[in-house]
């Protein structure tokens, strides 16, 4: 089974992030492997440990993505590719499923594993998305993933009316969630053979492809500025005659809060 | 005028709360309406969802849908959105939403924008607001093509 696992850089979010005209302020950023992303890791590497399969990571982007990759090659990764391309800065999901459909199609893969949303945008969509592109089936928020054989899996994935069982035949794309499982913290060793695995670094072009063919071009929507959240008001609190109470906290209902 | 399909929330037979919710919205925003239901034995939710605002109500019943999967649902959606000419689709803030939209989206050449908490129409501008970064920040986002495909958070709009 050759699997394909994605993975992002992204905001740290455990940090403070401050908003000036309309955009991000850089400074004090820093930058960390989605969380969702390390968990596809762990469940590719986990189906390697128990099945035999071979594992490829790939990560899109215009940064350097180096030390994500070294550290997903430190928890067992066997294959890098990283797609860096100054363009991809303002890639939205469309885009980025697209430019996965085509590292998909150059790498004859069995099961695409990607960390259900990004902690960045929290869109949810390109899993989804390169699912729709490729015709194959999809499962999203996936916490468990079980081989059935060479050419099924049974996945489970949490829906609105609780666990869902559902048989896949492969190709596949699963989006997981982060109850799948606790990513590892990679041992030394691996940590050291990390640092002389080969990444594989193309733009786009290198893909066989252009901004312009996968929509970067046109994209369907775009930010156009970011806000800085509004802080929650405190709550009133109120005592004395229920009466009283009753009568002023509806009064306040229809004149202040205008929901009823 | 904007035509605005929502897709009804379901649980165990019963309608959901949102589709009221984003149905009054829309109407609010002077759109034509119309809802879609999609599962098994949900045709006697047509008469709520015209009672909760919807100008057209669409239901695709089918023991097939009984158990979700999200390829059959949004192929309903879609067939349902082509039938009304919807410019936008809203799903509401669920686990099924969030797996149908993209395929959706995708399939009618829409952009796709999750946990929104505001749109505005002015004439062809579209915009909408939407948190991000883990809810530290808001996102303005301008919708570049006719159509749009939303989940929308509760009590978002």
């Amino acid at each position: 089974m050759k699997i394909l696992t994605t993975v992002k850089k992204v905001v740290d979010v455990e940090l403070n992030i401050h908003v000036e005209n309309g955009a991000i302020v850089e400074k004090g950023l820093q930058y960390v492997i989605n969380a969702w992303d390390e968990n596809a890791v762990e469940a590719a590497v986990q189906l390697k440990e128990a099945h035999k399969a071979e594992t490829t990571l790939v990560s899109l982007g215009s940064t350097d993505n180096t030390d994500i990759i070294r550290k997903c090659y430190a928890m067992g990764i066997d294959n890098a590719i990283h797609i860096e391309d100054q363009a991809l800065e303002k890639a939205d999901s469309q885009t980025f499923a697209k430019v996965l459909q085509k590292v998909y199609e150059a790498g004859d893969y069995d099961l695409v594993i990607t960390g259900k949303q990004a902690q960045d945008t929290d869109a949810g969509q390109a899993g989804i998305m390169l699912g729709e592109f490729l015709g194959i089936p999809c499962v999203s928020n996936v916490i468990e993933i079980k081989v059935t054989d060479d050419t099924h899996i049974q996945v489970s994935r949490l829906g609105d009316a609780g666990t869902e069982i559902v048989d896949l035949t492969l190709p596949a794309v699963v989006t997981v969630s982060d109850s799948i499982n606790e990513p590892r913290l990679p041992a030394m060793r691996g940590i050291m053979m990390a640092k002389k695995k080969k990444i594989t670094v193309m733009d786009l072009a290198g893909l066989g492809t252009s901004f312009e063919e996968v929509g970067g071009t046109a994209p369907k929507s775009g930010i156009v500025e970011f806000m800085a959240q509004e802080k929650r008001k405190g709550g009133q609190k109120f005592e004395g005659d229920p009466a009283e109470i009753t009568a002023k906290v509806v009064q306040l209902l229809v004149n202040e809060a205008k929901v009823l | 005028m904007t035509n605005i399909l929502v897709v009804a929330d379901i649980k165990q037979g019963t309608l959901k709360g949102s589709a009221a919710e984003l149905l009054s919205k829309a109407k609010a925003m002077g759109a034509a309406t119309a809802a879609v239901a999609v599962g098994h034995n949900v045709a006697d939710l047509a008469p709520q969802l015209a009672a909760a605002g919807s100008d057209t109500q669409y239901v695709v019943d089918d023991p097939a849908l009984e158990l979700f999967s999200a390829g059959p649902f949004a192929a309903a959606v879609v067939d349902a959105a082509n039938a009304f000419a919807a410019d936008m689709v809203w799903f509401g803030f669920s686990e099924t939403g969030k797996a149908v939209a993209p395929r959706v989206a995708v399939q009618l050449d829409a952009a796709c924008a999750t946990e929104i908490i505001d749109v505005t129409i002015d004439g062809d501008d579209v915009r909408i607001a939407r948190p991000a970064i883990a809810n530290k920040v808001l996102q303005k986002v301008k919708v570049n093509v006719p159509k749009l495909v939303a989940v929308v958070r509760s009590r978002g709009l």
